[in-house]
């Protein structure tokens, strides 16, 4: 896709994301028949695995589950990342899955809060980091065989000139990042809220109550992935790049008062 | 939307070639960034671009630019054989660049 095409795509899904979001926060609020929710203060109960988002130091040992952890204190849930501090960069993906065969008939609105505990910054040891990710996604087993995804992502490595961007994932070029706006690195709390409608392939994103851009993309995934629909909510996190170094900091981010709502599709 | 990292370099820092060198090498607060260690900070900048299956997750349509700011242009005039070993400095750092990654990876503009 060209980058004037998905511009264009990308007008018209914030041109109607917002009346999404409006109208999917005004239909949660009434609690309407047929809603589900689901929504704790923490993380308590959800699945983490390994993203794809990892590197490997030469002479470092692979990166197993054991270099990333997630812990539920009741009120929060910590993610962590590279918590040995080896030359890895290292991916924690800790994320809610349902498997449900109706799940592309609902419109599906996520609230997160997340934090930084930290400031990245180039002298930042023995934190630092590269990205944090929160993502929506279904994947459609049965029939299409498509990840339809909603992503963000917050560039968080110091040294690269795009620190501080928010980026949406798109179906560009394959798949790959498009930036929509940035957010200062702070240690302060911040509130995300996605929504994600399949019959109209349409996004929205709210980040501190502003609107950013969001793209509606469908991703091929291997053969090996099965047959039944899953919608996952995911918060994720990647430990920094390492380069040749044999040590590297840790990446440490705070999840909390997460809100999952299946609203039906009029 | 794309606002690019700009690093400032005052022309009144380009007293001599040492100075320069301290001066450039600090721009990017990465040791040793534009010699020893330039292919590493390569390979840290063009995780999003270099479109690899290990570095996949990172593909981006906007890749990392620095641009150099160098102010006072009319003092930095003056020093003619400083310029150009600022302008070398640049280029060593875009012709590696250029080689990995097929374009130049940093900008210089001129104010006063």
């Amino acid at each position: 896709m060209q980058r004037r095409e998905f511009i264009k795509l990308v007008g018209a899904t914030v041109a109607g994301g917002a009346t999404l979001y409006d109208w999917a926060t005004s239909q949660a609020a009434q609690e309407v028949p047929g809603q589900r929710v689901y929504q704790a203060a923490d993380l308590s109960g959800w699945e983490m695995v390994l993203g794809d988002g990892l590197y490997t130091a030469p002479n470092q040992p692979p990166i197993t589950l054991d270099d990333i952890s997630t812990t539920h204190w009741g009120d929060r849930s910590e993610l962590r990342a590279n918590r040995w501090q080896r030359g890895v960069m290292a991916h924690n993906i800790t994320f809610k899955r349902f498997i449900d065969s109706g799940a592309l008939a609902f419109t599906h609105l996520c609230d997160f809060a997340f934090r930084l505990p930290f400031v990245p910054a180039t002298n930042s040891w023995p934190t630092n980091a590269q990205t944090l990710e929160i993502s929506l996604a279904i994947w459609d087993g049965g029939a299409t065989r498509l990840d339809y995804t909603m992503a963000l992502q917050w560039i968080l490595n110091p040294w690269l000139s795009s620190f501080g961007a928010i980026r949406c994932w798109t179906n560009s070029n394959g798949g790959a990042w498009q930036r929509v706006g940035s957010l200062t690195p702070d240690t302060n709390w911040h509130t995300v809220s996605l929504v994600f409608n399949y019959q109209q392939q349409s996004t929205a994103m709210v980040i501190d109550g502003q609107s950013y851009l969001s793209a509606f993309a469908g991703t091929a995934k291997p053969a090996t992935w099965g047959t039944e629909m899953a919608a996952r909510l995911g918060a994720e996190i990647i430990s920094i790049y390492p380069g040749a170094n044999s040590t590297a900091p840790y990446h440490i981010a705070e999840f909390k008062n997460w809100r999952w709502v299946w609203l039906p599709t009029v | 939307m794309n606002e690019r990292a700009k690093r400032r370099l005052p022309a009144e820092a380009l007293t001599n070639e040492a100075a320069i060198d301290n001066l450039f090498h600090g721009l990017m607060d990465f040791p040793g960034w534009n010699d020893a260690r330039l292919d590493e900070w390569i390979d840290m900048v063009a995780l999003g671009e270099a479109a690899t299956p290990a570095t996949a997750h990172f593909r981006t349509l906007e890749p990392e630019e620095f641009v150099l700011e160098l102010t006072n242009a009319d003092l930095a005039l003056t020093r003619p054989p400083l310029l150009a070993h600022l302008l070398r400095r640049i280029a060593k750092v875009n012709q590696r660049y250029q080689e990995r990654l097929g374009r130049p990876i940093l900008s210089l503009v001129v104010s006063n």
